[in-house]
């Protein structure tokens, strides 16, 4: 922890807005450990609460020595008044004592500015497959992530109140069904891992590919899976070569957020991306990653895309991409996971090997998948094949459709500008 | 060198809304100001008052009268005071006005204390 009292203001204030979130989360896995995982609600309201008398304190007195340990030591006292209150049932006695012994130790939080394995546990807990998994991706961006349920919302464009409903359900799902707030024992530990890989990457795609929603915590969202899959690739109990893939295509995925948007904030397509704007430390943590993940004979989806996404980010100009690996890579992928986005994707590849006549035909095999029907980025592909093979009534109509499905600003304006394009 | 009394009235925000990157970055502002103020040796004190309106006495017909004072849900109430130093109203005035109170909270009052 940085000493406070030998750091600038500006510093002060930079640290201290960025801890509040790694405050918000380590807190509610602690406590949690403390009142158990069907107390879940009651730890991150006493969490929000003690960030709230923070607000309330610190400007009057200053961030404290040991700013962890008020926190919790507030957040504590709002639980004992919570249960106190509702302590009708032996289960709530119980966990008061324990509240109360704990209260009385006086752990020094200060010494755990590591993760930690509580915060490992409820990762864990909120990706148990008894949840569905748009609410173990909610919960896990809430109390893993500490988003709160307006930037979850504004970040995919969902309604706030659609947002607090999937939590309240999730967490009384987790209650009825006893999952328990532990690292799963070994048994189990591949199994799970499974799943939290899975939220990990939904959270992921979703974060990165979600076009319309508030970009910079979007951003956020990125950063945050990026450090919770490289804890999982540096924990002894969970390290393993497709983690570590994982993190590798996180990685070089996200080290290209920056050239994505121009100065107006509208999209670029990756041809056109300015290049030297990439981060060249993810970058170089993709390739560590990488090497990493080529430890064990395991092939995963992770690997296959890290690959991909490696021959993006390690080539020095889009032309001079190895394309043909790249398509080579998809056909792998496909074979996997069957999906019509990873087809998509290999079909604009594909332009680059064997020319946009054939990109285009595949493209338009893929027509049967309803869920592409829906998915603009599909029809701005077939677009822009219509474009450059000089058949702009079919590539304006293919245009239109993209526009009846996207409701972005950002992206909407693009689109439109492009159909003004073709008529001049 | 004189002393003033920075009174910061709150009002009833409701800030428990807002994300913990949200309410960082404010209590950042926050302690951001009073470091500065720390550091260039005007800050002589500053406390925070209890989040409930307190009591009010007042000498009444059937001799002193003790009430409530107002709920923190009222339009103003005191949160808090900062004593500082400056030169007068103008270096007070300079102090107080790139608080973050100013932003989120209603108003800051600022007093010079007389000494005797």
């Amino acid at each position: 922890m940085v000493a406070m009292n030998q750091s600038k203001p500006q510093e002060v204030q930079i640290i201290v807005g960025r801890m509040f979130r790694e405050h918000y989360r380590y807190l509610t896995a602690a406590l949690t450990a403390s009142i158990g995982p069907d107390h879940l609600e009651t730890a991150e309201d006493a969490v929000a609460e003690a960030l709230l008398r923070a607000l309330k304190h610190w400007p009057y007195y200053g961030v404290p020595k040991h700013p962890r340990a008020w926190l919790f030591k507030a957040a504590h006292n709002h639980c004992l008044d919570r249960l106190r209150r509702s302590a009708t049932h032996d289960k709530h006695r119980l966990t008061l004592k324990t509240l109360m012994e704990d209260g009385a130790r006086e752990q020094p939080m200060e010494v755990h500015d590591t993760f930690g394995d509580e915060a490992l546990a409820m990762l864990f807990m909120v990706s148990h497959p008894c949840l569905s998994p748009d609410s173990r991706v909610t919960l896990a961006l809430k109390v893993v992530g500490g988003f709160s349920v307006g930037e979850i919302a504004r970040a995919f464009l969902i309604k706030e109140s659609a947002v607090s409903q999937r939590l309240l359900r999730a967490r009384r799902t987790l209650a009825l069904r006893q999952v328990r707030f532990e690292i799963p024992p070994p048994a189990e530990l591949e199994a799970r891992l499974t799943t939290v890989l899975d939220v990990l990457y939904l959270m992921f795609t979703e974060g990165h590919l979600a076009h319309e929603g508030d970009a910079l915590v979007r951003a956020d969202i990125c950063m945050e899976v990026l450090r919770m899959v490289e804890v999982l690739g540096n924990h002894a109990t969970t390290a393993s070569p497709r983690v570590a893939a994982l993190a590798a295509l996180v990685c070089l995925t996200t080290a290209r957020l920056p050239g994505r948007t121009d100065v107006n904030g509208d999209l670029l397509l990756t041809a056109d991306q300015d290049r030297s704007k990439w981060d060249q430390t993810l970058i170089a943590k993709g390739a560590f990653w990488l090497r990493r993940s080529g430890a064990g004979a395991g092939l995963t989806r992770y690997h296959l895309e890290a690959e991909i996404a490696a021959c993006h980010t390690l080539a020095p100009s889009f032309e001079s991409c190895d394309w043909e690996t790249i398509v080579r890579l998809y056909d792998l992928l496909l074979k996997l996971k069957p999906s019509p986005i990873i087809a998509l994707n290999r079909a604009v590849a594909l332009e680059q090997v064997a020319g946009t006549g054939a990109a285009l035909e595949t493209l338009l095999s893929l027509e049967t998948h309803g869920q592409l029907a829906r998915y603009y980025p599909y029809h701005v592909s077939l677009a822009t094949m219509y474009q450059r093979l000089n058949r702009p009534v079919e590539a304006e109509g293919a245009y239109k459709e993209a526009l009846s499905h996207c409701y972005g600003k950002p992206v909407r304006a693009h689109l439109l500008d492009a159909i003004a394009s073709l008529h001049h | 060198m004189a002393q003033f009394m920075l009174l910061l009235q709150d009002e009833p925000t409701d800030f428990s809304a807002m994300s913990p990157d949200e309410l960082g970055a404010i209590v950042g502002e926050y302690v951001a100001w009073r470091k500065r103020q720390e550091e260039a040796g005007r800050l002589l004190g500053g406390e925070k008052l209890a989040d409930e309106g307190g009591r009010w006495l007042t000498a009444g017909e059937g001799g002193v009268q003790i009430t409530d004072g107002p709920f923190s849900e009222a339009k103003e109430v005191l949160g808090g005071y900062f004593m500082i130093e400056a030169d007068d109203y103008d270096g007070a005035v300079e102090i107080a006005r790139d608080c973050p109170h100013l932003k989120y909270g209603k108003r800051i009052e600022i007093r010079q204390i007389e000494k005797h």
